[in-house]
C-alpha cells in the first residue's frame, strides 16, 4: 500500500510515461500469475486486485489531469516507447473502463462461486463444462490490460494494435460457457472482427501515406499539427479507418457479430463488451475524425458519421421492437447507442459545436454505467429462469422483488427518461435537427425513439408482471445486485451534475 | 540491379499465388500457399532497402518462422485433426476461377492506376498488395472449412504487410513488433477456435455453425 501512496504523493505529469506503462502492464502480469496459482479462490482474489489496484491508479493518474486539464504527448524521440499521452477523451474512457471493470470483478466474485456449483444442461441438452477458471481470470486480466493501452495510446499504429488485442483477449471470455451456441458466437465475432480491424490496419497505412510529405508519422501529436496532407488518401484512410473500428464499434450493417457475442457470452463479459470495448472502438473513430478535422475534412468525417449513425439507430428500433430474448434486446441498444455516438460527433463536427463532446461524454459514461447494470441483472435473471426469452420469464414482481425493481429501474434509465443521463443526448440530437430546419430527421429520431421505448416496454412488462412461462422456485441473490444498484446510482449522479453545470 | 530483377521476380510469385489460392479446393494447398507467399512478402522489404542490417534482418526472419513455419504447422494439425481436407462445395469450376482471379487483376491494376501511386520501391507491388488482399477478402467469404477462412485472414493480412512495404510505411519496431504479436495470436486464437469446432460438431466447416438467428416467431412459439 505504501509503494501506491508514494505515487499518490510524488506522482506528476513527469513520471506519466512510466505510470502509464504500469497500468498497462501490471494487468497482464497479473493475470499471467493467476493462471499459475493452484485454488480458485486465489484466483479469485487476483482478479479482483488487479481490477481494484487499475482503478486506484486510473484514479492517481487523473488527479493531476484535472487541475492541469492536457497531459502534453511525450516526445517521441526520447523513447520508442513513449507512445501514450492523455486528453479529455483518453481520461473519460479510462476512468469508464476502470470503473466497469471493478464493478465486473465484484460481480464475478459470486457469480464464479455460483457457476463452480451450477452443472446443468444448455438448450439443447448439452451438459455445459464451463472454462476452467485460470482462463477466464487471465483472459480478463488480459483484456483489461488491452483496453488501457487503447485508451492511452496517442500513435495510431498502436492504437491498432491495441484494439486487435481487444478482440482476441475478449474471445475466449465469450466461449466461458462451452456451448455451441457461445462457439458459434465466439468465432463469428474473431472473424467479422478480425477482417474489419485488418481493414484498419490499412486504413492506417493510407493515414501515414497521406501524411507523407510531413514524414508519414502516426503520432497523433504530429498528425494533428502537421497540416500538409494527402487530401484524397486522407479521405480514404478515414473510410478504412471508419469501417474497421466501425465494425467492432458496431455500426450497423457492421454489426452483425455484436447481439451474438453479447447475448452467448457470460453476463459478466457482455456487460464489459458492452460497456467498455464499444467505447474503446468509438475511440479510434474519434481519433481519426479529429485528424480530418485538423485537415479542414471536418464535413467529410461528419457526413458520414451522421450517415452511419442514423441507420444504425433506425436497424436498432426495428429489431428491438420484435426482439424475443432479453440479452439481445440489450444488445440491440448498445447498437443504439453506439449509433447516437456516431451521430453526435458526426453533428459537432458539421456544425463546429465544442459542447457535443460533454454529450458524447455523459452518452458513452453513462451508456456503460446503466448497461453493464443492466447485463448483471440479466446474468442473475438467467440463472433463476435458465433462459433468454422473454416469454419464458415472468412474474418477477412476485418472485425475485429486488431483482424486478433494478430490471425495471434500468428499463426507465436505459430508454432515456429523467433522470437517466441517456436523456441529454437525446434530446440535443431531436433540437439540434429540429434548429439547423432538418425537421423530417427530427421527426424520425422521435420516431425512432418512441418505437424503441415502446419495444422495450413490452418486454420489460411482461417479465416483470405477465403470467410466468416456467415454474420455478428462485431464491434471490440480493448480493449480486449490488454492483447494478451502484452504477444506476452513479448514471443518476451523473444526470443531476450534467443538469446542474450545463444550467450556467 | 538483380536485386530489382529478384524483386520482380517475388512480385510476380506473389500474384501467381493468389491464383493458385482462389483456384485450389484442398485446405493443405491453401495452407502451403498462403504459408509461401509469406515468406515472399517478408523478403521484400529486405530487397526493397538494399542492405541486410540487423534489426531488419531479425524483424523479417521472425516473419518467416512465424508465417512460414509455425502457422502451417498449427494449421496443417487443425487439417489432421479435423479430417477437414477438402471444401465439401464447390462454388464455382476452375474456368470461374480464372474468371475471378482476372476480374480480381484487373480492380487491382486499375484502382492502382486510378490512385496514382507513387510507389517508392517496386513497380507492381501496389496491385500485387490490392489482388492478395481481394483474394484474402474472397476466401473469408466463398470458402466454408474454418481452416480456410483463417488463410484467407493470412493472406488478407500478407497483402496489407505487402501494401506496408509498398508504401514505404517505416512504423517504430515497437509498433511493427506489436501488430505482428497480434497476428500471431489472431491466428492462434483462430486456431483454438477451430480446435473446439471440429470436437464439439465433429466437423470444421462453418456450415455447422448457423444456429445464431434472429427470431421472429409468433410469441410463446420462441
Amino acid at each position: 500500500m505504501n509503494f501506491f501512496l508514494s505515487f499518490l504523493f510524488f506522482y506528476s505529469a513527469d513520471n506519466f510515461f512510466e505510470l502509464s506503462l504500469f497500468l498497462i502492464l501490471m494487468p497482464a502480469a497479473m493475470g499471467i500469475i493467476s493462471f499459475f496459482v493452484p485454488t480458485n479462490t486465489q484466483r479469485r482474489k487476483i482478479l479482483f486486485m488487479g481490477a481494484f489496484f487499475h482503478f486506484l491508479l486510473t484514479m492517481i493518474i487523473l488527479l493531476p489531469f484535472m487541475s492541469e486539464n492536457k497531459y502534453p504527448a511525450i516526445a517521441q524521440q526520447t523513447l520508442l516507447l513513449s507512445s501514450f499521452s492523455c486528453n479529455t477523451e483518453n481520461a473519460v474512457f479510462l476512468a469508464i473502463s476502470s470503473a466497469l471493470f471493478l464493478g465486473a470483478c465484484i460481480y464475478s466474485l459470486r457469480y464464479l462461486q455460483l457457476e463452480e456449483r451450477n452443472i446443468r444442461k444448455d438448450e439443447e441438452g448439452f451438459i455445459l463444462n464451463d472454462e476452467p477458471e485460470a482462463l477466464f481470470t487471465a483472459f480478463m486480466l488480459f483484456f483489461l490490460s488491452a483496453m488501457t493501452l487503447v485508451c492511452l495510446s496517442s500513435h495510431m499504429g498502436l492504437l491498432w494494435a491495441a484494439v486487435e488485442a481487444t478482440t482476441l483477449f475478449s474471445a475466449p471470455l465469450i466461449y466461458f460457457h462451452r456451448s455451441r451456441k457461445s462457439l458459434e458466437a465466439t468465432w463469428k465475432y474473431l472473424v467479422v472482427c478480425s477482417v474489419g480491424i485488418a481493414i484498419a490496419l490499412l486504413g492506417t497505412f493510407f493515414l501515414s501515406l497521406s501524411a507523407s510529405n510531413s514524414g508519414g508519422s502516426l503520432y497523433l501529436s504530429d498528425l494533428l499539427t502537421s497540416g500538409t496532407f494527402n487530401t484524397l488518401w486522407l479521405k480514404l484512410a478515414f473510410v478504412f479507418l471508419f469501417v474497421g473500428y466501425g465494425t467492432k464499434m458496431g455500426l450497423a450493417p457492421l454489426h452483425t457479430w455484436l447481439p451474438d457475442a453479447h447475448s452467448e457470452a457470460p453476463s459478466v463479459v457482455s456487460a464489459l463488451l458492452s460497456g467498455a470495448l464499444l467505447n474503446c472502438a468509438f475511440l479510434g473513430i474519434w481519433k481519426s475524425h479529429s485528424i480530418l478535422a485538423s485537415a479542414g475534412l471536418g464535413n467529410f468525417s461528419s457526413s458520414i458519421m451522421t450517415a452511419f449513425g442514423l441507420f444504425t439507430v433506425l436497424i436498432s428500433a426495428v429489431f428491438i421492437l420484435n426482439q424475443r430474448e432479453y440479452k439481445r434486446a440489450l444488445a440491440y441498444s448498445s447498437v443504439e447507442n453506439m449509433g447516437l455516438m456516431s451521430l453526435l460527433l458526426g453533428i459537432s463536427g458539421a456544425s463546429g459545436i465544442r459542447s457535443v463532446d460533454k454529450l458524447i461524454f455523459i452518452n458513452a459514461a453513462g451508456h456503460s454505467l446503466i448497461k453493464a447494470g443492466m447485463f448483471f441483472a440479466a446474468g442473475m435473471i438467467l440463472f433463476y429462469y435458465k433462459t433468454k426469452k422473454v416469454s419464458e420469464v415472468g412474474e418477477m414482481a412476485e418472485k425475485t422483488p429486488f431483482t424486478a425493481f433494478f430490471w425495471f429501474l434500468g428499463f426507465i434509465l436505459l430508454a432515456g427518461a429523467p433522470p437517466s443521463p441517456l436523456f441529454f443526448p437525446k434530446f440535443f440530437i431531436f433540437k439540434a435537427f429540429l434548429m439547423s430546419g432538418n425537421y423530417l430527421l427530427s421527426f424520425l429520431m422521435f420516431f425512432l425513439f418512441t418505437v424503441i421505448f415502446a419495444g422495450f416496454a413490452r418486454m420489460f412488462l411482461s417479465m416483470v408482471f405477465a403470467q410466468a412461462g416456467t415454474n420455478v422456485e428462485i431464491k434471490e441473490e440480493k448480493i449480486m445486485l449490488l454492483p447494478s444498484g451502484l452504477f444506476f446510482f452513479a448514471g443518476t449522479v451523473l444526470f443531476f451534475l450534467f443538469f446542474y453545470f450545463s444550467r450556467g | 540491379m538483380n536485386m530489382e530483377i529478384i524483386s520482380q521476380f517475388l512480385i510476380l510469385a506473389v500474384i501467381f499465388c493468389n491464383f493458385f489460392l482462389l483456384s485450389s479446393y484442398s485446405t493443405l494447398d491453401l495452407v502451403k500457399l498462403a504459408a509461401v507467399q509469406g515468406v515472399l512478402t517478408a523478403l521484400l522489404p529486405l530487397l526493397a532497402e538494399g542492405s541486410f542490417g540487423g534489426e531488419a534482418l531479425a524483424f523479417a526472419f521472425s516473419v518467416i518462422v512465424l508465417k512460414g513455419f509455425f502457422f502451417p504447422f498449427i494449421l496443417r494439425r487443425l487439417i489432421k485433426r479435423n479430417n477437414s481436407y477438402e471444401e465439401k462445395k464447390r462454388e464455382y469450376s476452375g474456368a470461374l476461377s480464372a474468371v475471378l482471379y482476372l476480374f480480381i487483376f484487373f480492380i487491382s491494376v486499375w484502382l492502382s492506376v486510378k490512385l496514382q501511386f507513387e510507389v517508392k520501391t517496386f513497380a507492381w507491388v501496389v496491385p500485387a498488395s490490392f489482388m492478395t488482399i481481394f483474394s484474402g477478402l474472397f476466401l473469408i467469404i466463398l470458402r466454408s472449412q474454418t481452416v480456410s477462412q483463417i488463410v484467407g485472414y493470412m493472406v488478407l493480412e500478407n497483402g496489407i504487410y505487402c501494401f506496408g512495404l509498398a508504401v514505404f510505411v517505416q512504423q517504430p519496431l515497437m509498433v511493427e513488433a506489436a501488430i505482428l504479436l497480434d497476428i500471431f495470436v489472431a491466428v492462434f486464437v483462430m486456431g483454438m477456435a477451430v480446435f473446439h469446432i471440429g470436437r464439439e460438431f465433429n466437423d470444421a466447416d462453418s456450415e455447422s455453425l448457423m444456429e445464431l438467428r434472429e427470431d421472429h416467431g409468433q410469441e410463446g412459439g420462441a
